[in-house]
């Protein structure tokens, strides 16, 4: 079977410290006041801390997201140059140098994992750090990661460690109706 | 690579710069983590840092403050980068760049006119924790002791030190640990406001490993901290109210009959003799202490009674007197009896069956892992709260028990860092003189016990980190002749100094060891860009000093050397067996202490019983033999203050030095006050409202946060800012550091940063 590449991110390790989106940014070179990444609090993407219920009846956790490498991304499906595309091994790429800046994908992307950078008029997301995964290595965000809560692998190779964590862990993808089929199984807190 | 839509493949956009170097250094604030580190560099610039690694993987981790550090704080706007000498009035920010030199001659000309006229020890010396390697640590400490200056202590400024005087009365020692990476084998950890998710991240992933293996982690922390939104379980007490919550505790598994008695017995004080009139241990004839022995049915020495009495009192005849005696935990019980869980559950407002749950839970499963974290000992009455803990972990048999254990903190950084090496810190046997440091402004403003005309600051961002910044400027400055400060960035305290000499990060520093907390393994520091501008380390800076007073040939060590010879001339055997050879070939090596590491397991403890001291008969005067629950410093104040203030430690930053980074900000933009929305409401504050917090010593100005993560009578907010990030005042105004008789007859009173109490009200806006 060919490789299907995809993050397995573990909600109950994720502590909302932010240290996979600063991680991406100096690996990727992001511009200041732009990520690839966000980690929404318990749903929302509020800056300062606000746990969920009534004192003391609380609860509050972390959702890293960034490209979903949906396996029918809407956004390359409305790209009306082949800035965005699919690699075989499912990783949704971005050539920048054939953005248009049409924003379309922006509107199709139904997790907002694409940012739209004004001062050069391009869209900018994660490409799974293609640069690293080519050459063995982790992405920066996984690598990163202080608990351990981020993974990345072949989904299609029983032996991954992505393919024990859904074997073994109950998950779900977000916004399953989108039908957009996203590649980030969370394990669920 | 293929293609399914025609494209080629291309690198990202801004491709990622190839270092041109990578460099295996330290990253050491006062996160205590001290994560090795791959420094990538290109250009000498710091451009990506990545784990190093370790000859345990689970140490291969860093966090989001320590990228942050090395990518920007190096060349941040702010950065000093010459030595600086006052243009205009003290505080004014106006400053003439110098060279070394000149600033070498200021300073010196003020110094020795000081000495001259009240002597060096009227010079003196200052110090915090911005850097953690012992280079770098203890330098100010040395200089003041080469030169017979003054150093002002740490400890009770970092405001940790209550933990280590409460630790020192009952074990002998000022802090103990288990190793957090063998956290596995623990079935129940107990975590007493050790907020590990925020303070301790990079840890954490041993904890989720255990909690998957089965271990169940309750959380006690007055706000729903993230450690308490990952835990099993969570008691929420009122702000400084742990010892009442420990004694509710201690009454379940005292009274359910879960306590060791047989541990008791042999290992603690509590079946000594006590005096009903005076409080003192009753001793025989050669000083050794007596318990009842039923077996003889009479005071036999602890050591040779067959079957010590724990509860029980007698009449003794000593020496043709009479004395009504009793022991050290019928005594004791005589307090602890009131607590029943609802009598602790009226004062602390954790629910009665939770507190009983929880001690029940505790006592009885095996092993129960303690952890107490610096937060509860924030308060003036810190040590006994640390006393109080230990007291459970105790009574239930749990101390030198693998993966159990009253656990505050401790592997080699403590060591390196409070105990220092002699040769190094002493050098050729040269004493100064030490006063308390949190008795600085009062030394100072009052010349008592002694003039103290000139202060040098190093690594110690002193305007956001103490409460006293603003008493200094007002009561202390003043009596100055000359204030220094060493720095890498303009903070709040160096605005105020008459010279400013330029500090490198530990990036730009080359030959330094550093220890971890909770871990057995020192590293090596190494260069991994060269210093910005002129800066230079803290010990070739005080250096400069040594060689104009021609003192260069006490001063100055090779720094490799010094880094071998602190290592193997520390007075721990089990750091002088370090490898300094695998230590300077791979970066990191291990201190070689048994696995798993158990601190007492010998059950010796260096106390004058040589047991664990429940009892406290040192304190008998001050009404503290016995643990109980006293008031916090302003209860009084309640009907004018009502607000308890926590300004807590969290994920984007340790202490101040990251709240000034841009990528930092990206996450963390500004200060928010959590208040509870009954509060909130009740003073018509709506969330992102400007509202000042305030008491008679000080106020701040800052947004809310109306948040259900704090109770009621409770503000939050996360600690570090600096005085830019408020519209007025700093929260540290609102502090003070009331004396503790008990702590200063041990050490020095601590900082207790908590321990005030506020009020808050919304700004009007102009």
């Amino acid at each position: 079977m060919s490789e299907r590449m995809a993050f397995v991110i573990d909600l109950k390790r994720c502590i909302g410290c932010d240290t996979c989106v600063i991680g991406c940014k100096v690996e990727n070179a992001v511009p200041s006041g732009e990520a690839r990444i966000a980690v929404y609090d318990s749903g929302r993407r509020p800056l300062f801390e606000k746990p969920e219920g009534q004192f003391p009846a609380l609860s509050q956790y972390w959702l890293p997201t960034m490209c979903h490498h949906c396996e029918d991304a809407p956004c390359v499906k409305v790209c009306p140059t082949t800035t965005l595309w699919k690699r075989e091994d499912g990783v949704v790429m971005l050539d920048v140098d054939k953005c248009v800046g049409c924003q379309r994908c922006d509107e199709a992307c139904p997790y907002d994992a694409i940012s739209f950078d004004a001062d050069v008029g391009t869209a900018d997301k994660c490409t799974m750090c293609v640069h690293r995964i080519d050459a063995g290595e982790k992405p920066s965000c996984a690598l990163v990661c202080p608990t351990r809560a981020i993974h990345q692998g072949d989904i299609n190779d029983p032996g991954s460690k992505v393919s024990e964590l859904l074997r073994t862990r109950d998950h779900k993808v977000l916004a399953e109706s989108s039908g957009a089929a996203p590649q980030i199984y969370y394990l669920e807190p | 690579m293929t293609n399914t839509s025609g494209g080629t493949v291309r690198k990202p956009k801004s491709p990622p710069p190839e270092a041109d170097r990578v460099v295996r250094t330290v990253c050491s604030p006062n996160c205590m983590g001290t994560c090795g580190v791959n420094a990538h560099v290109r250009n000498d610039r710091i451009i990506k840092l990545e784990p190093a690694s370790f000859p345990d993987p689970g140490f291969e981790r860093i966090c989001l403050r320590g990228i942050a550090m090395a990518t920007e704080r190096l060349h941040h706007p702010d950065r000093i980068s010459h030595p600086l000498i006052r243009a205009g009035e003290r505080g004014a920010n106006v400053w003439r760049q110098v060279s070394w030199d000149e600033a070498y001659d200021y300073i010196l000309n003020r110094q020795q006119a000081i000495a001259e006229r009240h002597g060096w020890r009227s010079n003196a010396w200052v110090s915090m924790t911005g850097n953690y390697a012992f280079r770098a640590s203890t330098s100010a400490r040395r200089m003041a002791n080469v030169v017979g200056g003054t150093y002002f202590s740490k400890l009770g400024l970092t405001a940790d030190s209550a933990a280590y005087m409460g630790m020192r009365a009952i074990f002998g020692v000022d802090y103990a640990s288990n190793d957090i990476s063998e956290v596995g084998q623990a079935k129940f950890l107990l975590s007493v406001g050790k907020n590990v998710v925020d303070t301790g991240h990079s840890e954490m992933h041993f904890l989720f490993d255990a909690m998957e293996r089965g271990l169940k982690f309750t959380m006690v922390d007055p706000r729903f901290s993230r450690s308490a939104a990952k835990a099993d379980e969570w008691l929420a007490p009122h702000p400084g109210t742990d010892v009442a919550l420990a004694l509710g505790m201690i009454h379940v598994v005292v009274s359910e009959g879960l306590i060791d008695e047989a541990y008791v017995v042999t290992h603690t004080n509590a079946p000594f003799l006590v005096r009903e009139a005076d409080g003192a241990c009753l001793r025989d004839e050669n000083g050794e202490y007596l318990v009842w022995d039923l077996a003889a049915a009479a005071p036999v020495p602890a050591g040779a009674a067959i079957s010590p009495a724990l509860r029980g009192s007698w009449t003794v005849s000593q020496r043709g007197e009479e004395i009504d005696c009793v022991t050290a935990f019928s005594l004791s019980w005589r307090e602890w009896e009131a607590f029943t869980p609802q009598h602790a559950a009226s004062i602390c407002g954790v629910p009665p069956e939770q507190i009983a749950s929880v001690a029940r839970e505790y006592a009885t499963t095996e092993p129960a892992w303690l952890w107490v974290g610096y937060g509860p000992q924030r308060y003036a009455q810190g040590h006994t709260v640390v006393r109080a803990w230990a007291t459970l972990a105790s009574l239930c048999g749990n101390i030198g028990k693998p993966h159990a254990g009253m656990n505050t903190n401790d592997g080699p950084l403590m060591l390196l860092l409070f105990s220092p090496t002699a040769e190094w810190v002493t050098p050729q046997g040269r004493v100064g003189h030490s006063l308390p440091g949190t008795r600085m402004v009062e030394a100072i403003a009052s010349g008592e016990p002694y003039p103290v005309k000139s202060l040098w600051m190093s690594a110690y961002n002193f305007g956001t980190q103490s409460p006293l910044l603003k008493r200094f400027v007002r009561e202390a400055l003043p009596n100055l002749d000359l204030f220094v400060v060493s720095e890498q960035v303009m903070t709040d305290a160096a605005v105020y100094a008459d010279v400013v000499l330029p500090c490198v990060s530990y990036y730009e520093d080359d030959w330094d060891v550093v220890g971890n907390i909770e871990n057995w393994y020192v590293q090596l520091r190494r260069r991994a860009v060269p210093p910005v501008g002129e800066s230079r380390n803290d010990v070739d800076i005080f250096g400069g000093v040594c060689d104009r007073l021609q003192l260069g040939h006490i001063w100055n060590v090779d720094p490799e050397q010094s880094c071998r010879d602190y290592l193997s001339n520390h007075t721990d055997p089990r750091i002088r067996a370090v490898d300094f050879e695998a230590l300077k070939r791979d970066g990191v090596a291990r201190v070689p202490v048994d696995r798993p590491y158990t601190p007492f397991r010998d059950q010796k403890f260096a106390t004058p019983s040589g047991r664990i001291e429940l009892y406290q008969e040192q304190f008998a005067d001050l009404d503290e033999a016995v643990l109980k629950a006293k008031p916090q410093a302003e209860s009084g104040q309640r009907d004018r203050f009502p607000f308890h203030l926590i300004t807590y430690k969290h994920t984007h930053s340790t202490h101040s030095q990251h709240t000034i980074l841009p990528m930092i900000a990206e996450v963390l933009p500004e200060p928010r006050l959590e208040i509870a929305p009954t509060d909130a409401a009740r003073r018509n504050i709506a969330d992102g409202d400007v509202v000042r917090v305030f008491n008679d010593r000080g106020h701040f100005v800052v947004k809310a946060n109306v948040s259900n993560g704090v109770p009621p009578g409770t503000l939050a907010m996360p600690q570090g800012w600096w005085k830019r990030h408020f519209a007025s005042g700093h929260p540290s105004d609102l502090g003070h550091i009331p004396e503790s008789p008990v702590q200063t007859r041990i050490a020095e009173t601590n900082y207790s940063v908590w321990d005030f109490m506020c009020d808050v009200e919304k700004e009007e806006q102009p």
